[in-house]
């Protein structure tokens, strides 16, 4: 019957017939879309809203979203509780010199990869795809030992997050040298050789052709290292347990352990009117942490989708 | 004819030359051996050092170099022709016609000038030591040591906590994983099946997100910023406290049940299994941020001349789908695959992660964690290489690559 119908539909094909098949379609796609794209922004809808709520909202259950009114005090609240400006200024000076160091690294050996040929370059290849294996829980304890014999746990230069990535490794280290591999092996030749013929040499080729080319590359492996930096966890809080140098998402926990330290007391000595529910303020600090990178991938997604269209990948 | 015997372009006549290859031999096994053993006993500066020497033997036949040098032509090679003099063998060569003073141009092969006394071949291979330089450096530092110290100190347990002496133990640490503790192969087991479950929920997903983002439509930079969004609240702490949030208590993700109907039918074991796997689709999908980008980039690199061809030839959407875009983006699949299961292993809200952290970092007890650690990269590793394996050979490679 339906196949009938089809077929039938696609005799006549009339205009408004077709316009109104066409219509459904597109509708149920955007509908899709919508439907997915707010499963992936409920965290931070959730998040804002709920950092926006008075005491007595999260109580209440009939509020769920919008809050009765804008408590802007939780983030003031929030950002002094959280030392923010100490804090921030850390997590930036780490972020930003480890992605400095990644990508130029990263570049380097993986332009490497692409172009020469050398000695055990398969062993070596096959060193890179190793260390995006290798979990740095398997590592972590020897380095934390060498480190500290080193004396590098917590410098205050961040040596044992910097140092890494400056030589390529760190955090997805061997991820971005694959990436930048991909990339390089898929550009022409010919800039290249008309620059070595014209007697350019390889670390100016590089620096001078290779380098301002891969622009939309080099922008990706940004966003991407700054991300990872600025959200990683497992590391900082291993190297550097000294308060002064603590990052954002390690300062974090330490917040979340205050604030219930201060409720567990108070319901303790049965100060029911004092109690205050932590939720509102936790939100609010944890979206703090956030807004930095949020404001900088708002700056740059749109290059940054560009970036990985022109990654070419596929031609592996 | 005068011809001039010369293997690797060092003269092999004059005994200079012999005694500079077995030199060359001897201190490459000397290094070799040593580097060894400087990362045994870590000392990493030695063995940075000897291994960029080993580096800079094998790739620019140092030997050679200083045979060919100033120092080789003027001084060494007078040496040696003296030294054969003095112990004269049976058959002596002739003296190497001098550059630029030969008289026959024709046995002579034209050169370039070179640099350092390297082929155009070497050369290359030289840059690339420059490129690999600072990278081959954080292998030793950053990986290498470390993952032998990590083998090692599996198998040990620490004496002294001053200076982290080792003392052997055998296979006691791993005894103890299996036999006396009671966390460790229960937390294992969990999340070897979360892990079997998650990675190919997130590959299907990101797949096909990618593939509907990927059409021209209206507000495409908008759906596509948001996508990434989760990747930026990242795996770490921030996403563990959101998804144990809630003032009244509920997580974020407990909020699609089964309907009791499908449940009726389905039976009680198989809508656990549903209803797990729906509880997880949430979370797994705030963490495909970058499974779908690296979907994206796979898709954007398929030449449109495929899909104009399959549709000269009356293809349809769904034809196309698995005849051009599945094989066309093969390896990314596997490579999202790879990093996807190496993803949800280190993932930070693991808890056996932090099961690890605690045993080496609180309680101090570094051999028994760098077990337990080995353990779950073993496994890690065992399920990249099944994949690998089997998805390797369904991976369709297009023409003309090595």
């Amino acid at each position: 019957m339906a196949k009938n119908k089809n077929a039938n539909v696609r005799h006549n094909a009339s205009h408004w017939t077709r316009l109104v098949r066409e219509g459904v379609v597109k509708f149920g796609f955007y509908f899709l879309l919508c439907a997915l794209s707010f499963v992936f922004l409920y965290p931070f809808i959730k998040m804002i809203t709920q950092s926006l709520m008075t005491d007595d909202d999260l109580i209440n259950i009939t509020v769920k979203w919008l809050p009765s009114e804008l408590t802007w005090s939780n983030y003031s609240v929030a950002y002094r509780k959280l030392m923010f400006s100490r804090y921030v200024w850390n997590s930036a000076r780490v972020a930003i010199i480890c992605t400095l160091g990644h990508v130029i690294s990263c570049a380097m050996t993986g332009y490497a990869f692409a172009r020469y040929r050398f000695r055990f370059k398969g062993v070596l290849f096959t060193l890179v795809i190793l260390t995006m294996l290798v979990p740095v829980q398997t590592i972590i304890i020897p380095q934390y030992m060498q480190f500290s014999n080193w004396g590098w746990i917590n410098s205050e230069y961040y040596l044992p997050l910097v140092v890494p990535s400056l030589l390529g490794f760190g955090l997805n280290g061997g991820f971005f040298i694959f990436l930048f591999r991909q990339f390089f092996s898929s550009m022409p030749y010919e800039m290249e050789e008309a620059a070595r013929v014209d007697g350019c040499g390889p670390i100016r080729t590089f620096t001078q052709i290779m380098l301002p080319m891969s622009q939309s590359s080099l922008l990706v492996c940004t966003v991407l290292s700054i991300v990872w930096h600025w959200n990683d966890y497992f590391e900082p809080t291993i190297y550097f347990t000294d308060v002064w140098l603590k990052m954002l998402p390690n300062a974090l926990p330490n917040l979340y352990a205050e604030l219930n330290k201060e409720q567990h007391t108070m319901i303790q000595s049965n100060d029911i009117e004092g109690i205050m529910f932590n939720e509102a303020m936790l939100m609010a600090a944890t979206f703090l942490c956030i807004v930095p990178i949020l404001v900088l991938y708002l700056f740059l997604q749109r290059r940054f989708m560009e970036g990985v269209e022109r990654s070419g990948l596929t031609g592996m | 004819m005068k011809a001039e015997r010369t293997v690797n372009g060092v003269r092999q006549g004059s005994t200079f030359a012999k005694v500079l290859r077995t030199a060359g031999k001897v201190a490459l096994a000397l290094l070799a051996i040593a580097a060894v053993a400087f990362v045994a006993y870590h000392d990493w500066i030695a063995a940075v050092a000897a291994l960029t020497l080993i580096w800079i033997f094998c790739y620019t036949d140092l030997p050679r170099i200083i045979g060919e040098s100033w120092v080789g032509r003027r001084i060494l090679d007078p040496i040696g022709r003296f030294f054969d003099r003095l112990f004269p063998r049976r058959q002596r060569t002739a003296r190497a016609p001098r550059k630029g003073k030969t008289g026959e141009a024709g046995t002579a092969p034209v050169r370039r000038k070179k640099f350092l006394g390297l082929s155009m071949e070497q050369k290359r291979s030289f840059e690339a030591i420059i490129f690999l330089a600072p990278w081959i450096v954080g292998l030793c530092l950053f990986f290498l040591g470390p993952i032998t110290t990590s083998i090692r100190l599996a198998f040990s347990e620490i004496v002294k906590m001053n200076g982290f002496k080792m003392g052997f133990v055998g296979l006691e640490n791993f005894q103890h994983i299996f036999f006396y503790d009671i966390n460790f192969v229960p937390m294992f087991l969990q999340t070897i099946t979360d892990t079997l479950l998650n990675t190919p929920i997130c590959i299907v997903f990101a797949l096909v997100i990618a593939i509907l983002i990927n059409r021209p439509m209206r507000g495409r930079g908008f759906f596509r910023a948001a996508f990434f969004i989760p990747v930026l609240l990242g795996a770490g702490y921030v996403m563990k406290q959101m998804l144990g949030m809630g003032a009244d208590g509920t997580t974020i993700t407990t909020g699609i049940v089964v309907p009791e109907l499908i449940a009726d039918l389905l039976g009680h074991q198989l809508t656990e299994f549903l209803q797990s796997v729906l509880d997880r689709i949430t979370v797994v999908l705030w963490k495909s941020g970058v499974q779908i980008v690296l979907f994206l980039a796979g898709l954007q690199g398929i030449s449109s001349s495929l899909y104009e061809a399959a549709r000269v030839d009356g293809a349809t959407e769904w034809e196309m789908f698995w005849k051009v875009t599945l094989p066309m983006i093969s390896p990314v699949i596997l490579m999202n695959l790879v990093y996807t299961i190496v993803a949800f292993f280190t993932d930070a809200t693991n808890p056996i992660i932090d099961y690890i952290y605690q045993t080496s970092f609180t309680n101090q007890q570094f051999g028994f964690g760098a077990a337990m650690s080995w353990i779950y990269f073993a496994f890690a590793l065992i399920m990249c290489g099944v994949t690998m394996g089997v998805v390797g050979r369904y991976v369709f490679i297009s023409g003309g690559k090595e």
